[in-house]
């Protein structure tokens, strides 16, 4: 049996304003296992985005429990949030979310500054270097994210994302921005970090890249609607 | 788009951005505020032209006193001397003398002390003094006329005589004299106030009763503060021809006059004729400027504040001015849109400010009459106005184009295309740093020189008077009703009076003396000239009281060498005196001054020191050397109350009626209520200067804010980056305030830069001394690190109290 990493249940979000409330996901059920390569697909407001907020702890549910490897995070204050965020979870944005005064080197080892326990400058450098061979970035250490190509961008942040090894990478329309070329390369990449025991949950629109995982949420109107495990592509 | 539209917009805009509108009009509509009750009164100081005609002909006649070049005495005029002043012909069209007093009306029951001038019937007739009821003085009752008449101030007419129609032949009663009051001078009259600022005159009495004390008209050795020869220089001459004939004859006459004198052997008199207007406002319109700068300063950073905060909305809407431009919105629609927003908070701010300057100018009006000159004159003028708006539509054009100057319209549409930080408004690093930088040094020197002057004046309210002045009161009672006329006589009545007072149980104690320690002015004082050897030696004029035994301890007044005077001594009036410390030293510098011989000018037998007492310390009052001579005979004296307790004008009279019926109190005043009276003008400089500092603190406070709610707004979306990767609230908020840190070290640098320049430039340039004091530099830079770290929470806070996904979602 495979470790639970995520656990998900009855989580309702809602959006509230003085006239009207919005039911963005409403009693969303999800177990997610060390090495799933989870997609997410669904319409737009279906609440996909919400759910992935939800899940990197950029946002907190409405109602319902969520556990990360066993611990309860449903109710955590901000700090315990961003503690968790950084010790635990990936992120990779469709719009890169690079900053744009920091080099390439600045911008992968910025986690491990956030972290509490505090890396040496030694150890930084090492995770660094080593998250950007992965992706075949260790050339480009002190450009400037501005001075990268699209594809180039996205995989220093996928860099940024396995610097601390996360419990989850989650990635968010990773392809959105990227020309067929690079998103098929990027997708190749998660698809070998899977391969190499990377658990991912990732958002996207296009079918293609979703057939790639393990299993496949479909979300409408706040609810998952299909929760399909492709058993060939996992053996 | 139509303009009014765009108001439209602007307003339905602002509508939703309470918080904004407020801070912006309560900033600028304070600080404008102010600005324009300043300018109200510079305008008025400066260009109000005084309302009397041909004002530039009206000059005033000053003597300055020089021993040696030393200077004695800046202002003081005698009697014969000006008489003869005026008598030379074709110097002056016309003249008037004019004394300034205090009388108490005899036929009303609470014999009220009225402000009185002497003055010649010319008086009137060169000001032209507009009339509510009746007239001026005239020729029949000119100088040597003595038709007792007088001529009483709206003021007086409207409150001690509740504005009764038939005011004009009733009478009044002033040292025993009847007179018949022929006018009531209009209320617009505003009197030229030679003498000083705030002094308005009840009752205009013509020059003939003017009660003579001793020999005043015909001594040329009595000098007085409160006399002046007024006039219009004739056509035919300048002043500076007029002020030679005069200095000539002046010093001529005076030498003749003093010849033989020691004490006025090296005595210069510089006769000068400054015009009315440099007699009225005197060094007023500098101070005025001062405080008018002091103000533009406050202002300048209202504006970098206000620029702050407009940018940071600018910022925070650059989503409606990307999707504008995004649908064909050219740089002057963005600019309209701005404008339209910066031009309904001016225009807010302004009708603020307005009200802001009346509520300053009716302040001003109650409180500093007596320190800034015309400013009864005050009142919102169309000038006033057009001033207000203007300032704040100029503004409002300012910030608009000072804004869209930082746009980058190029970028705006591409902006809508990403979820970036709006890019297309960013302001370069270097603007922001600059507006921080100007705000924390511009903060800083207004906060460093307010907490300078409130530390000043505060030594200063709090200074130690030297005596004890709780529960003293000085009274002054006037006997001459009561038909002394020997010596033994009045010393008996004195006596009387005396016993009856101290019988009273509100009474615990008292001392006969000629004059309070702490006058009701300065100039009050009665000072003597002494030399330190017959005919010659150093040459003092102290200020002299003539004392009886009770009064140093009453007054608790410590003796530091010899003794204080005896029962007797007090009696007998042998030619002893004790000093102060101050006139202790100038009569030897090196050892003491006991039995040491003091001369009185003409008169051979020395009075001899025995007793040194410490100095007293009178607010305004330099260390002034006192000499106290023994004597009961004063109908003067300080009375000691009980705690707790007082008597009255009224009771006080009741009980002088029980000695005699014509006898009555002249004067009095509690020595806290004129220690409250002096210290009146530091009060309010350190009110001011708090309010002011304060003031300071929190404009840069908002203005702080608002640049860091810009750089925030600007960098929301990078923060919400580094939030997503595990940065904790406390770790951005360290990354906000910490990048703030360097321009607010440089602006602390910078206005410490600045406020070298200004005490060089005031040390070198003006009379003022300014000492260093590190202490409000330091006071000043901690409120203002803490204010920026404070207003820097606040601005990242609704950020970092939030979920990063608000951060991320722009």
């Amino acid at each position: 049996m495979k470790e639970l990493k995520i656990s998900l249940k009855n989580i309702t979000k809602v959006f509230a304003t003085d006239e009207m409330e919005t039911h963005a996901l409403q009693g969303v059920e999800l177990e997610i296992h060390a090495g799933d390569f989870v997609s997410i697909c669904g319409p737009s407001g279906c609440g996909k985005s919400t759910l992935l907020s939800i899940l990197g702890l950029l946002d907190s549910p409405s109602a319902g429990e969520y556990k990360i490897e066993g611990q309860d995070v449903s109710n955590l204050s901000l700090t315990q949030a961003a503690i968790i965020r950084n010790e635990k979870i990936g992120f990779i944005f469709q719009s890169f979310n690079l900053i744009d005064e920091l080099s390439v080197f600045e911008n992968v080892a910025l986690p491990l500054r956030y972290n509490e326990q505090g890396y040496s400058e030694q150890e930084i450098e090492k995770r660094v270097t080593e998250s950007l061979e992965k992706v075949s970035m260790g050339h480009r250490l002190q450009h400037k994210p501005n001075q990268l190509s699209g594809g180039q961008q996205q995989r220093i942040a996928i860099a940024r994302a396995l610097v601390t090894n996360p419990a989850i990478l989650l990635v968010d329309e990773a392809t959105g921005n990227l020309d067929a070329k690079n998103g098929d390369a990027v997708m190749q990449m998660l698809k070998d970090l899977n391969d190499d025991g990377t658990t991912i949950c990732m958002v996207t629109h296009d079918p293609r890249y979703a057939d790639h995982a393990t299993k496949r949420l479909h979300l409408h109107e706040g609810r998952i609607v299909a929760d399909v495990e492709q058993l060939g592509e996992a053996v | 788009m139509k303009l009014s539209r765009e108001l439209k917009n602007g307003a339905a805009s602002l509508k939703a951005a309470p918080g904004y509108v407020l801070t912006v009009v309560l900033t600028l509509g304070i600080t404008l505020g102010v600005l324009v009750s300043m300018f109200n009164l510079n305008y008025l100081l400066n260009f109000e032209p005084l309302p009397y005609p041909e004002q530039d002909k009206l000059v005033v006649a000053n003597w300055e006193h020089r021993d040696d070049g030393k200077l004695r005495f800046p202002h003081a005029q005698n009697y014969p001397g000006l008489l003869e002043m005026a008598k030379i012909d074709g110097l002056f069209e016309k003249t008037s003398f004019i004394k300034y007093g205090e009388e108490i009306q005899l036929n009303d029951i609470k014999k009220p002390k009225l402000k009185a001038a002497y003055v010649e019937p010319s008086f009137m007739e060169i000001l032209e003094a507009p009339f509510a009821l009746g007239r001026a003085f005239q020729e029949s009752e000119a100088k040597d006329s003595n038709n007792p008449v007088v001529v009483i101030s709206y003021d007086l007419w409207q409150q001690h005589f509740a504005a009764q129609p038939d005011i004009i032949g009733q009478k009044m009663q002033f040292n025993d004299i009847t007179f018949t009051i022929i006018g009531v001078t209009a209320q617009q009259f505003s009197e030229p106030q030679i003498m000083a600022a705030g002094l308005h005159t009840q009752v205009w009495l013509p020059w003939d009763f003017l009660p003579e004390v001793g020999d005043d008209f015909t001594n040329w050795e009595m000098f007085e503060v409160n006399q002046f020869m007024f006039g219009k220089i004739d056509e035919s001459q300048t002043i500076k021809q007029v002020e030679h004939v005069l200095n000539t004859h002046i010093n001529d006459r005076f030498k003749a006059e003093m010849s033989g004198v020691a004490y006025f052997e090296k005595r210069k008199i510089n006769v000068t004729l400054p015009k009315l207007e440099q007699v009225i406002l005197g060094d007023s319109t500098s101070r005025t400027f001062m405080m008018l700068m002091g103000v533009l300063v406050l202002m300048l950073i209202a504006a970098v504040n206000i620029t702050n905060l407009v940018m940071a909305r600018t910022a925070n809407n650059h989503r409606k001015y990307s999707i504008q431009a995004a649908l064909g919105a050219r740089k002057k629609h963005i600019f309209t849109s701005i404008f339209s927003e910066t031009w309904l908070v001016m225009t807010m701010a302004s009708i603020l400010a307005v009200v802001i300057a009346l509520i300053c100018n009716s302040l001003l009006v109650t409180h500093t009459q007596e320190y800034i000159p015309r400013v009864s004159e005050l009142s919102i003028n169309v000038a006033t106005l057009l001033f207000s708006f203007g300032v704040a539509w100029l503004l409002s054009l300012l910030f608009a184009a000072a804004t869209v100057h930082q746009v980058k319209y190029a970028k705006l549409a591409p902006a809508l295309q990403s979820s970036g930080k709006g890019s297309g408004l960013q302001i370069s690093k270097t603007v922001r740093n600059a507006l921080m930088v100007s705000q924390v040094a511009l903060s800083a020197i207004l906060v460093t020189s307010n907490v300078y002057v409130l530390e000043d004046s505060l030594d200063a309210v709090n200074q130690p008077l030297g005596f004890n002045s709780d529960n003293m009161t000085f009274i002054d009672v006037e006997l001459g009703g009561a038909n002394a006329e020997t010596r033994d006589e009045w010393a008996s009545l004195v006596k009387d009076v005396k016993a009856e007072l101290i019988a009273h149980p509100a009474i615990s104690e008292l001392s006969t003396t000629s004059n309070a320690p702490m006058a009701r002015t300065t100039n009050m004082e009665w000072t003597i000239a002494v030399t330190t050897e017959l005919g010659g030696g150093d040459r003092i004029g102290p200020g002299v009281a003539m004392i009886d035994e009770n009064f140093l301890p009453i007054l608790e007044i410590p003796l530091v060498e010899g003794r204080n005077f005896s029962a007797n001594e007090a009696i007998e009036r042998p030619r002893i005196a004790v000093v102060n410390e101050t006139m202790a030293r100038m009569v030897n510098p090196t050892g003491s001054a006991i039995d040491k011989p003091l001369y009185i000018p003409r008169q051979k037998d020395p009075f001899v020191i025995v007793g040194v007492v410490k100095d007293i310390t009178v607010p305004e009052q330099d260390d002034s050397p006192r000499m106290y001579i023994p004597s009961i005979n004063s109908a003067s004296m300080m009375v000691k109350f009980n705690e707790g307790q007082t008597l009255n004008v009224e009771q006080f009279n009741q009980l002088l009626s029980q000695v005699n019926s014509q006898i009555y109190l002249y004067d009095i005043y509690s020595m806290n209520s004129i220690h409250q009276d002096k210290i009146s003008l530091e009060q309010v400089f350190a009110w001011c200067s708090a309010a002011l500092g304060l003031l300071s603190l929190v404009l840069a406070g908002i203005g702080i804010y608002g640049m860091f709610s810009y750089t925030v707004a600007l960098r929301k979306f990078e923060l919400g980056i580094r939030m997503a990767i595990g940065a904790t609230p406390k770790r951005i908020a360290k990354l906000v305030l910490g990048d703030a840190l360097t321009p607010i070290v440089i602006g602390l640098f910078t206005s410490i830069l600045l406020l070298i320049g200004l005490y060089v430039f005031i040390n070198n340039n003006t009379q003022y001394v300014v000492t260093t004091q590190f202490s409000g530099l330091i006071l000043a830079a901690i409120l203002i690190v803490t204010t920026a770290m404070l207003a820097g929470l606040m601005a990242v806070r609704k950020t970092i109290s939030r979920a990063a996904i608000h951060a991320l979602n722009g």
